[in-house]
């Protein structure tokens, strides 16, 4: 039956799936939210995707898509607020946090090599299956990819030294 | 960087941030499954065509409201659909999504809201008024008893016996009624009777609530008539106040029917 299947596939995937939308958008209950629609949108064309192979696959490029969205109605939100003069003005500063976690180190990416930098690390999926999963050829993963981990990587580090660095100890 | 090994170094501190990320995070189960529920709902419901023109007129305040500053620019809002109903009550109407987008997508709104667990993001936008968009229908001022050929009603008839009858004006070829019995101290179900052959019932438990599911078996018909299909719990002197029902039902006409009501004494 279609609902036991899907009710399946939701035990297994709602966790990964949630968590993907938590680290693109950095939100965590619109996490759940995107990733609930995700998974509606699976259960809407289960024959078809089922079908098709792989609804795992299928379900992880509708939450990267839908966060995307997400992510551009918040910004339009924000600047329409801002062109009002009831923006956050400290969203205008770029000041940089002492701390910064992964969660907002990764939403200063772009989308791409963001979703990129997650699918691969965060979830080890081959190169391939995240080109297709945003629909771009598996050089632009491996290029994005690589530009978004050293992008990341410096992004904490800066803030988050190790205490020695190749055997020396890290100036404070 | 480094050194030439910079790029595995990276790659497992990069891992391991992320795994760390994911695994002190709890994603919310039952929200998600209550979300999708609705989403379900909300596609089978011919309204929600005519509810997202609706909320079209809400755009200005939605947006506001994502912004938030919601709770301010609702506050004096004469709509009637609110966007941010307190919780534990139902919304008329979800306040469908207004923001026009490429990809096919349901048309609840995504909201932000603080979780308790989870220390809230203060460089990103401020969270929105927890819409707890309550789902379920059928509570005092929002029903529909009666519609088409389909009639309803809700009473309690022994302490512990929530009963709905249902008067069929024509056969039913599809019933689904779910009986919501919310969750109060001592609450547990004693199972439940329906006086059709045809239709049986689960009952499961959630949080905040014992839901009796009654359906007719597949491929059988209900021929009108009217029919008592019986909810029992034990759990003293409980208050039924909150305590709803909804039925989905498919007439021999091939007419879709949509009921909700409660256990409320009528005047």
């Amino acid at each position: 039956m279609r609902d036991q299947a899907f009710h399946a596939f939701f035990e297994r995937h709602h966790k990964e799936l949630s968590g993907l939308a938590y680290l693109l958008s950095g939100d965590s209950s619109a996490a759940d939210d995107l990733a609930a629609d995700a998974l509606t949108e699976v259960w809407k064309h289960w024959d078809r995707v089922n079908a098709a192979g792989d609804p795992a696959a299928y379900a992880r490029g509708i939450v990267a898509n839908l966060t995307r969205n997400w992510i551009r109605r918040q910004g339009r939100a924000r600047r329409g607020l801002q062109l009002l003069g009831w923006g956050n003005d400290r969203e205008r500063t770029p000041d940089v946090p002492a701390v910064l976690d992964v969660r907002t180190a990764l939403k200063r990416l772009p989308y791409r090599r963001r979703t990129c930098v997650v699918l691969r690390y965060a979830f080890d999926l081959p190169e391939q299956e995240v080109a297709e999963i945003l629909g771009i050829s598996v050089g632009a993963v491996k290029s994005q990819t690589s530009r978004g981990a050293k992008q990341l990587a410096d992004l904490l580090q800066d803030t988050r030294l190790p205490d020695t660095l190749d055997g020396w100890e890290v100036a404070r | 960087m480094n050194s030439q090994h910079g790029d595995t170094q990276h790659e497992d501190f990069l891992r391991d941030e992320m795994r760390q990320a994911l695994d002190s995070r709890h994603p919310d189960r039952t929200a998600m499954l209550n979300r999708i529920a609705a989403n379900r709902a909300e596609a089978t419901r011919p309204r929600a065509r005519v509810a997202r023109l609706a909320g079209s007129a809400l755009a200005v305040a939605t947006v506001l409201g994502i912004g938030g500053v919601g709770k301010w620019a609702l506050a004096d809002s004469h709509d009637p659909t609110p966007a941010a109903p307190p919780a534990a009550t139902a919304t008329p109407t979800p306040v469908p999504s207004v923001v026009a987008t490429a990809t096919a997508q349901p048309s609840r709104e995504v909201t932000s809201r603080p979780r308790s667990a989870e220390p809230t993001d203060s460089t990103g936008p401020a969270s929105a008024p927890a819409p707890s968009a309550s789902l379920v229908r059928g509570h005092p001022g929002d029903t529909q008893v009666e519609k088409g050929t389909l009639w309803s009603d809700g009473s309690i008839e022994d302490s512990g016996d929530s009963v709905v009858t249902l008067r069929a004006g024509a056969d039913l070829t599809e019933l689904d009624l779910t009986v919501r019995v919310t969750q109060t101290p001592g609450l547990s179900s004693l199972g439940f009777e329906s006086s059709a052959d045809t239709v049986t019932a689960t009952v499961t438990k959630q949080a905040d609530a014992l839901l009796y599911r009654f359906t007719l078996r597949a491929g059988a018909t209900l021929t009108a008539g009217e029919y008592k299909l019986t909810a029992k719990w034990s759990g003293g002197d409980r208050n039924a106040a909150d305590d709803t029902y909804e039925a989905y039902a498919t007439s021999v006409e091939r007419k879709r029917i949509h009921i909700y009501g409660n256990f409320a004494a009528k005047d």
